[in-house]
């Protein structure tokens, strides 16, 4: 098998996470983007504006590419409020599957 | 009608039937918070299982995903359930920069896993080769015609997004038929849930309440096997082909959707050390365990309880 190439792993690691630094900060333009949209249109939200990109725009052969996706979020979006601490005997359990 | 399977499980303030069953390779469990809503919970989870396994299954040779995958670079069409699942792969694809990819397929293939896992576990391999992944953007949608093209080599793996998409649908569907709560659909005191590395086996972990959100965990402890004389797991790099480094043996997101805090889940395993700085970045708590099991949390975790 061939030696895993660890420094150049590295260097792509750090190329990627300065990618989806910059993924953050479009991800924050463009919900401003969408806002100002729904603002200007009397605070009306179709449906294919949520948050999490369910509406996806189609392009003009109908195809949705990551490039063409102008309405989805390239973000993850946090839960509105954070996990607390809980003491009683759990309902589930989330693990890796 | 309880099933037999059904029990009653408790969290501070009150008691919730709930069942669980094998489906897709794992134990679902399926927690509402009115009786009379499990039984009908169940059997929507149950077809949703099923509708996914036949629609997003990478060894079923009669599921859509295999047809897009023989397609060798022609528009194939699919169903609305895979066309669904692979939009949202891609938009996670974009989210995480590629950490996460659902053209990971080739890579699992050369490294064994290329079957249904417990065919895996025991095969072993002598030889494994390095696949990196095609990449997202080769993937083509075409929602309006019904069909997904990729480029011919390439091939879809929808393990990182299928199961957390069906968990979405699910307790959506089960609240649309029945208005009870599924799990991250928060009845009065939220829901107790265990975190644990193996979803089989909780008890080392904490338990933490919520209140809304949907919690997500990956870890590199399960679906483990040995090939070409080293031991392997299944979240891949899908930029090297080869399993992520084990910086993080486990990472549990609490976040909007199943989808988005799965995928984070995965990404931050894949990205390593500076996963905790990019989850908290985007305001996701989360919880990531080292392989020595030191734990870090991001600023909106709570602290394990004493």
């Amino acid at each position: 098998m061939a030696a895993t190439p660890i420094s150049a792993n590295r260097e792509l690691q750090q190329r990627r996470i300065s990618r989806a630094t910059k993924a953050i900060a479009v991800a924050s333009a463009t919900a401003t983007a969408i806002f100002g949209l729904v603002v200007a249109h009397g605070g009306k939200v179709s449906s294919g504006s949520t948050a999490n990109g369910g509406g996806a725009a189609a392009g003009d052969d109908g195809s949705v590419s990551s490039f063409e996706n102008g309405f989805s979020s390239p973000s993850l979006a946090p839960s509105q409020s954070a996990p607390s601490q809980s003491f009683g005997p759990p309902v589930a359990s989330s693990g890796g599957s | 009608v309880i099933p037999r399977d059904a029990a009653l499980v408790s969290n501070r303030h009150e008691r919730f039937p709930a069942g669980s069953f094998e489906a897709i390779g794992v134990t679902n469990r399926i927690v509402v918070d009115s009786g009379d809503a499990l039984a009908l919970a169940l059997e929507i989870a149950r077809i949703e299982l099923d509708a996914l396994d036949r629609a997003c299954s990478r060894f079923r040779d009669d599921s859509d995903l295999a047809a897009v995958n023989r397609g060798s670079g022609s528009a194939v069409p699919v169903g609305p359930l895979l066309l669904a699942v692979v939009e949202a792969a891609v938009r996670v694809s974009e989210a995480t920069s590629g950490l996460v990819d659902p053209t990971v397929g080739p890579a699992l293939g050369a490294l064994g896993y290329d079957r249904d896992f417990r065919l895996v576990a025991g095969s072993a391999p002598g030889t494994i080769r390095l696949v990196p992944a095609t990449g997202w953007g080769c993937v083509r949608v075409d929602r309006r015609n019904g069909t997904i093209r990729i480029p011919r080599g390439a091939e879809l793996d929808l393990g990182a997004v299928a199961k957390a998409f069906s968990a979405d649908r699910i307790a959506s569907r089960v609240h649309a038929s029945t208005g009870a709560n599924v799990l991250a659909g928060a009845p009065p005191g939220g829901w107790a849930v265990a975190v644990a590395d193996d979803h089989r086996a909780p008890g080392h972990g904490p338990t933490v309440g919520l209140a809304d959100g949907r919690l997500a965990t990956s870890s590199t402890t399960v679906r483990r096997w040995r090939a070409g004389g080293r031991e392997l797991h299944h979240i891949v790099d899908p930029a090297s082909g080869l399993p992520a480094d084990e910086q993080w043996r486990t990472v549990s997101v609490a976040a909007a959707t199943c989808v988005d805090a799965n995928a984070a889940a995965t990404a931050a395993i894949v990205m390593g050390a500076d996963a905790p700085e990019w989850l908290e970045g985007m305001g996701l708590a989360a919880r990531l365990v080292r392989p020595d099991g030191t734990v870090t949390r991001t600023s909106r975790w709570p602290a394990d309880a004493a």
